[in-house]
């Protein structure tokens, strides 16, 4: 797989958060989240520029030829309007050709999972050749002056990766699975057409999110394991979704994967949302050709997903 | 039970204050949402219990926690 990301260019540091809340003890929670400073989408920056930035930047570092793409997904839960499809800017954005389909995908810490399904779906299929797949959330834009602590977490960015046929057959099986009774534990309340007159804030429920995540990651790991006829030991690389270090240390410790195989990589950008996966892949400190790597993303939802790819980017 | 009082202890990170167990939660001086979860987190790890937020509203105490890992 090729990727690349982007950031935009403001940025949010502990100092920033100390100055607008004096009395947070902002040191000592993002010592634990690991989180020392985040990227925020300026006042004009929707996730449509995030999203044709990154996928700008893959074309230029592996000299692709945008012609070729046939499909784009685009995996955002912050969308530049309610309709069309914010891929449909994307597409016109990055000059895709007319015969290129498009999609959005409404799924956030699982949705590059969600995003790499669909793309082998295609790719397998025999329906596309090549997939553009494109990860852009801003929600920094949801969060609210009074929000200390979701200031701490989110951050905004994008990626793309070019997914092709070789790529698919070394990704293995998935596991999805769903607990919607849990959605107003992670949700933006107003913006749609449900609450018309409420702002679109954020709001999250972090004692019940880590709950969840304590409830499900242990078995979803063992299930993607099981599904792919893999054992722990035979993972050289465990991603999870980068939600904070203090939520993955506890999951790691738990499902018992070694600290040296568990990748945590989000202490200059936050959580930023379906783009965590695609952003550790990409660090060029870590070389993850031909290794075998678990992919696990949960969170907003609620919702959770894996998968084993094997030969990573052979 | 002084175990208990320790580990709670332990997750505000302040080896001077005092504690009791007849103590609201929400009233400890540092709690915040942190704390809670790493409250969360000892629980589990140290008596295998997991707590929802509706385990920490306003109105619990250490004594009310404490009973429930009995």
């Amino acid at each position: 797989m090729k990727i690349a990301k982007f950031f935009p260019q403001k940025t949010r540091s502990n100092h920033d958060i100390v100055e607008m809340h004096p009395d947070y003890s902002v040191e000592k929670i993002s010592k634990k989240i690991g989180i020392s400073n985040r990227y925020i989408a300026g006042k004009d920056e929707f996730a449509s520029d995030l999203g044709s930035n990154a996928a700008k930047n893959l074309f230029i570092k592996y000299n692709i030829d945008r012609s070729e793409i046939d499909f784009l997904i685009l995996v955002t839960q912050s969308p530049d309007y309610l309709l069309p499809a914010t891929s449909s800017i994307i597409h016109a954005n990055i000059g895709l050709s007319n015969k290129a389909g498009n999609i959005d995908v409404n799924q956030g810490c699982s949705g590059y999972l969600y995003g790499l399904s669909l793309a082998k779906g295609l790719l397998k299929g025999g329906i596309s050749k090549n997939v553009l797949l494109i990860t852009a959330d801003t929600y920094t834009k949801y969060i609210s002056n009074e929000d200390k602590s979701n200031k701490t977490i989110f951050g905004d960015a994008a990626t793309a990766s070019l997914i092709t046929i070789k790529d698919a057959n070394n990704i293995g099986e998935f596991i999805f699975g769903t607990d919607g009774k849990g959605v107003k534990d992670l949700y933006v309340k107003g913006g749609a057409l449900r609450n018309t007159g409420l702002k679109p804030e954020i709001f999250m429920n972090g004692p019940n999110v880590f709950n969840f995540t304590i409830r499900v990651v242990p078995e979803l790991i063992k299930n993607v394991l099981d599904n792919n006829n893999i054992s722990i030991d035979e993972i050289d690389y465990y991603i999870f979704h980068q939600a904070n270090m203090f939520m993955l240390n506890h999951l790691r410790k738990k499902i018992n994967i070694p600290k040296n195989k568990f990748i945590i990589d989000m202490e200059s950008s936050g959580n930023t949302v379906s783009s965590t996966i695609p952003i550790v892949l990409e660090n060029s400190e870590i070389n993850f050709s031909g290794k075998t790597i678990l992919l696990a993303g949960f969170g907003v939802g609620l919702s959770w997903s894996a998968v084993v790819i094997r030969n990573y980017g052979l | 039970m002084e175990k208990f009082l320790k580990n709670i202890k332990d997750q505000f990170e302040d080896t001077n204050m005092t504690i009791s167990i007849e103590d609201k939660l929400v009233q400890i001086e540092g709690y915040d949402s942190m704390t809670a979860l790493m409250i969360i987190s000892m629980l589990e790890e140290e008596y295998n219990l997991l707590i929802s937020s509706d385990d920490l509203n306003d109105e619990v105490t250490l004594k009310m926690l404490f009973n429930k890992i009995q």
